[in-house]
Formats: structure tokens, sequence, C-alpha cells
């Protein structure tokens, strides 16, 4: 099958979910964590781990749960012993980059069914503190001397975004009271905060000017599975397959210094691909729900213009004016993302795109988005803030 | 003085604080209780160690630990000479892998002997002061 300038032989659907829980800290072990949401994704499937022929894994830096060769650590509670297994990782844009890569195992024809699982377990990183592990992320000479703070960036890019679009903090607080009440309705929540205002999130602690304690989601526990399915094999599964229509990943310069920080090019090259694939041509239109990344507010309006779901500094407005509540005309993050939900890193990119498959099947429960689903989209970003994945799904 | 052609760094975050899971605890404490134990598998019934909470093998929810019998056998071993600095070791260590028989997998453990032999059976020398750590063993010895 050829689709626009991509070729692949099978149409690969997804077919079951699981999550577990977000939370600080979990009892669970990391490869405990796995297994409860690559059962919970088996079981919604209606398979068993004998039916699964690949295993694809994901999981940000080792240093976070502490086991080197984490992969191979998680292979177990992933299913993946004695099948073919891999790990993938472009740091917090893994968990989209996990069915992305598990996308690829079947639509090449190499494997019919495959569990795609993501974990992280930054709770064992305890001190001084779970951020240190970002200390090691930085260019050795240029960067590391300074003793950068992963906080100062995203500080320093929130600021020029708010400088070249004039967007104040009112407006940018909106985003994270939209999504910590939305969580509310997520089972797997860490932060539901029904009544929080933006006066909250304004007067809360300032960490690094402008970024305030409420602008930012929670480090986490936590896993995410799906399982997915070439055509043949999801239409003997189950009556509601969710399509993969398009997927998209780029990388940026390491150097944010050599970005624009105003706007996430590698999000929008990362997009027109899964664009291009999906034959999408008009987003804004086209998608009826979205999962952007969020680890902070900012980034949901910065990434949902790189997705073209709202022109250049046009989403401050929208989420202003209500579009992008869960009952708005372009729902953006309905689970309550990153902020609400919780963010176990490559387990919370991958929570995005089960938010995405439940809401096209109509199984997102009081998260479910006003208007009809027919085509959702999940994006994670990462590594030096300079990876972009992206998912489209729909029926 | 330090030369300007490198930037010298500690890679380390300064403690990790692991989580042993609901059955791993189960386990250690059973191990402070001065008993040793395997996860058991409803489905298949298989005895496993290390303990977690699934089994590995169907991917079934185990809750459940079972006493085992605290007598092992020496599978394989080696015999430490040297400490990490690669300076001698005033008292050589024997470290085996000890099987139990009925249960999968097994323990990596000192063996205080001074004629190692695979096959050899072991058991467990306990610590008196004990604290919920597979460290609760101090070493195994000749049954
Ligand atoms: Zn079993």
């Amino acid at each position: 099958m050829t689709n626009r300038n991509l070729n692949f032989k099978h149409r690969v659907a997804v077919v079951g979910a699981g999550l577990t829980l977000f939370r600080s800290r979990m009892l669970e072990t990391p490869q405990e964590l796995a297994w409860l949401a690559a059962k919970q994704a088996l079981d919604e499937a209606g398979l068993t781990l004998k039916d699964i022929d690949c295993v694809v894994i994901g999981s940000a830096p080792d240093a976070f749960d502490g086991v080197h060769m984490k992969g191979e650590y998680l292979a177990e509670g992933a299913g993946g012993i004695h099948k073919p297994t891999i790990r993938v990782f472009v740091g917090g844009a893994t968990g989209v980059f996990v069915p992305i890569a598990a996308w690829w195992h079947v639509a090449s024809g190499l494997c019919k069914r495959v569990l795609a699982v993501a974990e992280e377990k930054m709770s064992h990183a305890a001190k001084p503190h779970t951020q240190y592990v970002f200390r090691y992320i930085w260019d050795p000479v240029v960067e590391k001397p300074l003793n950068p703070n992963l906080i100062w960036i995203f500080a320093m890019e929130m600021h020029r975004y708010m400088h070249k679009c004039g967007v104040k903090k009112e407006d940018i607080a909106l985003v994270s009271v939209k999504n910590k009440r939305n969580a509310c309705g997520h089972p797997s929540a860490q932060l539901c905060m029904p009544n929080i205002t933006v006066d909250d999130v304004l007067k809360s602690e300032v960490l690094v000017w402008p970024v305030q304690l409420l602008d930012i989601s929670p480090t986490s526990d936590g896993a995410a599975a799906v399982v997915l399915a070439s055509e043949e094999e999801a239409r003997r599964i189950t009556d509601t397959p969710v399509w993969i229509k398009g997927i998209g990943w780029t990388l940026d310069t390491t150097h944010w210094t050599n970005r624009d920080l105003a706007y996430p090019e590698y999000v929008r090259r990362a997009a027109e691909m899964a664009y291009r694939m999906a034959g999408i041509d008009n987003p804004r239109k086209q998608i009826d729900v979205a999962e952007p990344y969020d680890p902070f507010d900012y980034k949901e309006l910065h990434h949902m213009e790189g997705l073209g779901l709202a022109k250049k500094c046009e989403a401050p407005i929208l989420t202003r004016e209500g579009v992008t509540q869960r009952d708005g005309d372009l729902p953006i993050n309905p689970s309550g993302g990153l902020l609400g939900v919780g963010n176990p890193i490559a387990a919370a990119g991958l929570m995005k795109v089960a938010e995405i498959f439940w809401q096209v099947r109509g199984e997102a429960g009081e998260r479910q988005v006003k208007k009809p689903v027919y085509t959702g989209l999940a994006q994670a970003w990462g590594d030096l803030m300079q990876a972009g994945t992206v998912i489209v799904m729909g029926i | 003085m330090r030369r300007i052609k490198h930037f010298p760094e500690v890679m380390e975050i300064e403690a990790y604080i692991y989580t042993a899971g609901p059955v791993g605890t189960k386990w250690l404490e059973a191990l402070r209780a001065g008993r040793l134990t395997a996860a058991r598998c409803p489905k298949c019934g298989r005895l496993f160690m290390p303990p977690k909470m699934f089994c590995p093998y169907d991917f079934e929810e185990v809750k459940e630990l079972r006493e085992v019998e605290p007598v092992g056998v020496v599978e394989t071993y080696t015999v430490v000479e040297r400490d990490f600095y690669g300076e001698p070791l005033r008292e050589r260590k024997v470290l085996a892998f000890i099987k139990f028989p009925g249960v999968e997998g097994g323990l990596i453990h000192y063996v205080k002997t001074d004629n190692p032999q695979m096959g050899m059976r072991v058991r467990p020398r306990w610590r008196a002061e004990r604290r919920g750590l597979v460290t609760d063993i101090e070493y195994f010895e000749e049954v």
C-alpha cells in the first residue's frame, strides 16, 4: 500500500490500552508497573501474552529508575521475554515514540500483534532531588560549567514566547487550571484540583520567573501500554479498532540557543510528516481532539501552534475563549494532561495515546469530549527539548 | 590548577531509594522473620525467585508466597580473590548461585566453605539481628 510519500504494507490499529495509577511514589517495582499496564492493555484487547509477537518498550533516562539497561530490565514486566523486544528512547518524546516504533513493527509486516509499554519510576532517584538527573543532559563545554537547571531553560523559553506573542501569565495559567480540573475525571490522576483558580496559579511559589509551582507537572511513577495489531488481526480482535493514520517524528539541534524559542519547529515538522500520511491539510478543522505535551502550561499553547491547531500566538486566545475545554470546539488535553494526571515521563506520553484511543472509541467516561470524535492526535516532546513525536489516530 | 582541556564532573545522584514491590516487601518481611519463601503463581503453580507480583511465565497476578525448605544446591560458584580496587582480599570469598528444589530461579549469595563444590547442599546462616534485607542471611554453609 502506498500512502502519499510513505510506503508500508499493513494498516495498523490500536486494540487495547492500559494505565497504572500515576503517583509520586508507588510501591510496585518498575517491572511490576510495566506488567500492571501491559496486563490491562492485553485484557482490554482480550488477548494473552501468548498472542503477542513483538514487544516495544519505552523509558526515559536509566538514571530515574536507577537501573542501567532499563529496557532489558523492564522486558519481563513488559512481556518481552523470548520475543523480539526493543527499547526506544527520545527523552520526554519517548511516550509517543513507543507506538510509532510499534507501528513500524506491524506496518512492515514483521509482526502482527505488538505490545508497546512505557514506564518511569522517577521516585527512585531520591536524593538530593529527582531533577538532579537532568544535570547530566547538557553540553559539557558550553553549558555544564554554568550548572544549568532544566527549569531555567523552560523559564527562558516561556518568557520568550510571552514576549513575542504578548501573552500574559494569566492567559497561560488558564491551561494549568483547565488541565488540573480535567484530571478529576481521570482514575489515574495524581493532581486533581477541582477548585483551582488562575489566582492560585499566580500566587503559587515562584521557582524561576516566570515559572511558578502550579505551572509545572509533578514528578511521578507510572506505566502505560497499548496493543497494536495489523488490519486483519485487528478486525478479528475487536469491532472498534482505532486506526493509526499518521506518525511523525523529528529532532532539532540539541543547542537550544540555536532554535526559535517562541515556536516549536521540531513539532511542526513531525506534525507535517504525520498529517501528510493521514491526508490532513487543515488540522484545525480535521482534528477533533488533541493531547499535546504539557509538562508546563505554556507548552500546551506552544505545541498547539506547532501542531497547526492554532496560528502562531493564537493558542492563548483560543484558550481564553473556552475553545480548548472538554465541551469546546477543539478540546485540548481532556485527560488532564501531564499537569493533572501526572508526568512519569515515557508513561505520560503513552497515557496521551491511550486517551485518544479511548476518546475515539467513546470510552473516556466522564472525560469524553462533547463533540463527536473521528480523528484525534497525541504529541510528545523531549530530549534536550528538541525531539517531536506525533501520532494521528481515528476511526 | 585546572587545565583548560576538560571539565571534570562526577555523574551520580547522591542516593537512590528503591521500592521492593508488594510481593517483594512480604518476601523481605519473611527474611526478617528468618524464613525463606518463594512467590507462587495461582495459574501455573510455579514457585519462583526473585519474587514479584506477576508470573513471568504467564503474566498472572501473584499475591502469595510459600515457605521454601531452606536447603539449596550450589548450581555454580566463583571464588573472589580481590576487592573492587584490585587489592588482594584478606579472606577469599565464595560466591554461589543457589537453587532450591521445586523453585524457578534462585539466589546469589556467599557460601562459607574452604572446599566449594558444584552440587553441594547449603543452608542459610541467619543473622541474629535482621532488618529485612537479603543480607539477613549472612552466608550459606554446607549442610
Ligand atoms: Zn504462572
